[in-house]
């Protein structure tokens, strides 16, 4: 295949549209592979980050998987499940709470806002609940808790106040802006939010939000 | 009042001094200019974005597809290889004859000019909008097209309207315009195009781009069969069973693409081998090609994950050129690397195995590689994860001993070796998708390259494992797509969950294990509403 010649004629055929550079020939030296500008740039993930506890967050979880960076690499169950302040959530997604109720695959695919309750959060629940949680005839009311805490489409912190509905099919309420965003009827406080994770964007919260009755 | 108003008006008013229009070929060039320069300045532009084609190269494609048969057949005995080149000289030629008539009509009637570069820009826009080359998002890939729109009528309205102007008086030069206007407009336009075309050749990166559109890959010796009837699973959203370029997923450590032209590109071959050898890409392309469908699979897909994908890939077998070398006992290891210096080790055995199609692939799916998916030449083994097989922008390949050399992965905490391991994924329903209890159709895709896929089977929530009805197998190395009808849905929140079987009866595992260090397993289940 004469490729010499042909990339020739291709350069000459568009040079003769740059009347001025008609004279410009092909050169033959192979290009090294080359760093270029059009590279997606990767965003900072730290960039638009809102909430008083993001500083907390990146003191605790500096680095690793768990951190804002590494979160931004992984899909949001496998994400959190690298993230230390979200051990309880990770079990309750994951089958380890109720063998009944797991959900990681179903996160990992599509794209989602997810309100995620830190550990201390579900501290705040009577231990009786919980426990129920865990029971065969607590699957129901786990899921539905849970699928309370996941709106379809990623929602970004200048996005996200207004009335959304869940995957739940209940409607939930997040209002306020900057470092005063809160998600519900009970007003759980956005710990730190607009966290990037491959498919979901993240916002940790105080408290455990519960679907209307 | 608007411009154009006034400006026909203070033509009007020349004509009154001169009794005349500016000569023709004032006319005739400003349209070449204006044409010209928003096409440069379009050209530049693509050449500093990745998998978006200049809006020349884009309706180059599109007549392409759009050439009979026969006129294509007859093109290439006529041209032979330069029959791209020669289709766009041609283009061009016929694109500017036509921009210097409309140049021309456009000193007396200025619609008629600015008319036919609209029906010129839309169909740049258009051959934008259905170029299948493009590998950028949409929206990105108009950009040329309408820069090549805007620039063009920007620039003839300026030179037209220079060649309205009322000479000043005494003037007695003939045509009655303003020529030190028209020359300022003449100067600018040919500055824009100038600009363009320094952009193109020394700011762009598109001399890959550029040899990979003069390419036109030699038919298989060895094609591959039809795709048989049936292997698609008769679901709405289930992956389409060859996955097309643009949508084949992407995982590269390459933050930036290779850009390594086919000119001047050489293969090596060399290590514990009796004859090294090293092949141009158009020594390639004398090779024996063969076609062969094969699925790929990266390392990094989580259970259920896209990272996915079937194509049809042009290639030379990678045990013709092995044998040809002549491989020296005691090797058990092949090291390819890439332009961009990424190291991958894959088994010896996996190659030389008349089984197994292992390939140095040219083409996918029946166009050179895309450049993000290792142009010109990659490899490409099935059953082996990418990371351990399928090197990108593939240069060199040493044989070589596994105890004597670490790959990229290797020391990033990943297996040295990595047959894929057998997976089935439900495509349909997606996260939380709501059904009516009368029509719960679901589906999907498994995969076992270099076995087989035996069976699927799925199960609703705790419920009993069910046959799933499996679409005709095209071959052992594709993947194998599946629908199931839920008769008796029950309203509620439900989890499907699917486990394949491979052709040696294994059934997948249900253990989850994490993609690191050698892929992931588990059962992929997805939760829905039946309402």
């Amino acid at each position: 295949m004469r490729t010499t010649k042909s990339k020739t004629l291709a350069v000459t055929a568009v040079a003769s549209l740059s009347l001025f550079l008609a004279a410009c020939g092909s050169d033959d030296e192979p290009k090294p592979a080359e760093e270029s500008s059009e590279a997606p740039a990767e965003a900072d993930p730290a960039a638009n980050l809102v909430g008083p506890g993001c500083e907390d967050y990146a003191s605790q979880v500096p680095d690793g998987a768990g951190s804002v960076a590494g979160m931004a690499e992984d899909p949001v169950a496998t994400a959190a499940s690298n993230n230390p302040l979200l051990k309880t959530l990770t079990a309750a997604v994951s089958g380890k709470l109720n063998k009944d109720v797991n959900l990681v695959d179903t996160l990992n695919g599509g794209e989602f806002t997810v309100f995620a309750p830190v550990d201390d959060a579900f501290g705040k629940l009577p231990e009786e609940t919980v426990k129920t949680l865990g029971t065969p005839e607590g699957a129901e009311t786990l899921t539905s808790v849970l699928t309370y805490h996941v709106i379809a489409g990623q929602l970004a912190p200048d996005e996200v106040a207004g009335k959304h509905k869940t995957v739940n099919g209940a409607e939930v309420t997040v209002e306020g802006e900057g470092d005063a965003i809160t998600v519900g009827a009970d007003k759980a406080q956005v710990i730190c939010g607009g966290v990037k994770t491959a498919n979901a964007t993240v916002y940790l919260i105080d408290s455990v939000l519960m679907p209307p009755s | 009042m608007t411009h154009m108003q006034a400006t026909s008006e203070r033509a009007a008013s020349s004509r009154l001094y001169t009794g005349g229009y500016a000569p023709w070929w004032t006319g005739a060039l400003s349209g070449v200019l204006a044409a010209a320069a928003g096409i440069s300045i379009a050209t530049g532009l693509s050449a500093l974005l990745t998998g978006v084609p200049s809006p020349i190269v884009s309706v180059g494609n599109r007549a392409i597809d759009m050439t009979p048969r026969f006129l294509k057949e007859f093109a290439i005995r006529q041209f032979g290889e330069n029959d791209k080149p020669v289709l766009i000289g041609g283009m061009v030629i016929t694109l500017l004859g036509v921009a210097a008539i409309a140049g021309w009509i456009g000193i007396r009637r200025p619609r008629v000019a600015y008319g036919v570069f609209v029906a010129l820009g839309v169909v740049a826009l258009g051959a934008a909008a259905l170029d299948r080359t493009a590998t950028a998002p949409r929206a990105l890939t108009l950009v040329p097209a309408l820069v090549t729109l805007g620039v063009s009528i920007g620039a003839l309205a300026v030179l037209l309207r220079a060649l309205e102007l009322a000479p000043k008086a005494g003037d007695d030069l003939p045509g009655g315009f303003n020529r030190r206007a028209f020359l300022r407009a003449v100067l600018g336009a040919s500055a824009g195009i100038a600009l363009g075309g320094v952009v193109t050749k020394f700011l762009g990166q598109n001399s890959a781009a550029d040899s990979r559109m003069d390419i036109t890959l030699p038919r298989a010796a060895d094609p591959a069969p039809p795709v048989p009837a049936g292997a698609s699973a008769d679901v709405k959203g289930v992956s389409s069973f060859i996955t097309p370029n643009r949508d084949f997923y992407r995982v590269d450590t390459a933050l930036s693409v290779p850009k390594v032209p086919a000119d001047g590109y050489t293969l090596r071959i060399h290590g514990m081998v009796d004859n090294e050898l090293e092949l141009s890409f158009r020594d390639l392309l004398k090779e024996r090609l063969v076609e062969k469908r094969i699925t790929l699979t990266c390392v990094s897909n989580e259970v259920g994950g896209p990272y996915v994908g079937n194509a049809a890939w042009l290639g030379i077998p990678v045990r013709d050129l092995l044998a040809r070398a002549g491989v020296q006992a005691g090797a058990d290891a092949v090291k390819t690397t890439s332009a961009d210096n990424m190291t991958i080790g894959t088994p010896l055995g996996a190659l030389t195995d008349p089984n197994r199609d292992a390939l140095i692939a040219v083409g996918m799916n029946g166009e050179p590689l895309p450049l993000e998916h290792g142009f010109p030449v990659r490899m490409v083994v099935p059953g082996l994860y990418g990371y351990v097989s399928a090197t990108k922008w593939l240069i060199d390949i040493e044989v070589t001993k596994f105890s004597d050399f670490k790959a990229y992965w290797t020391t990033r905490g990943y297996d040295a070796e990595a047959p894929i391991k057998f997976s089935s994924r439900i495509d349909v329903p997606t996260s939380f998708q709501t059904f009516s209890p009368d029509n719960v159709r679901v589906g999907g895709v498994a995969w076992a390259q270099n076995t087989g896929v035996q069976a699927v089977e799925v199960r609703v929530d705790n419920g009993p494992w069910q046959d799933v009805d499996l679409a005709t197998e095209d071959s052992i190395d594709t993947w194998r797509q599946w629908s199931w009808t839920w008769d008796q849905a029950t309203k509620g929140t439900h989890q499907l969950t699917v486990r394949a079987t491979n052709q040696d009866g294994k059934t997948q595992t249900s253990d989850r294990a994490r993609i690191a260090p050698d892929g992931s397993t588990g059962w992929h289940s997805v939760q829905f509403r039946v309402e």
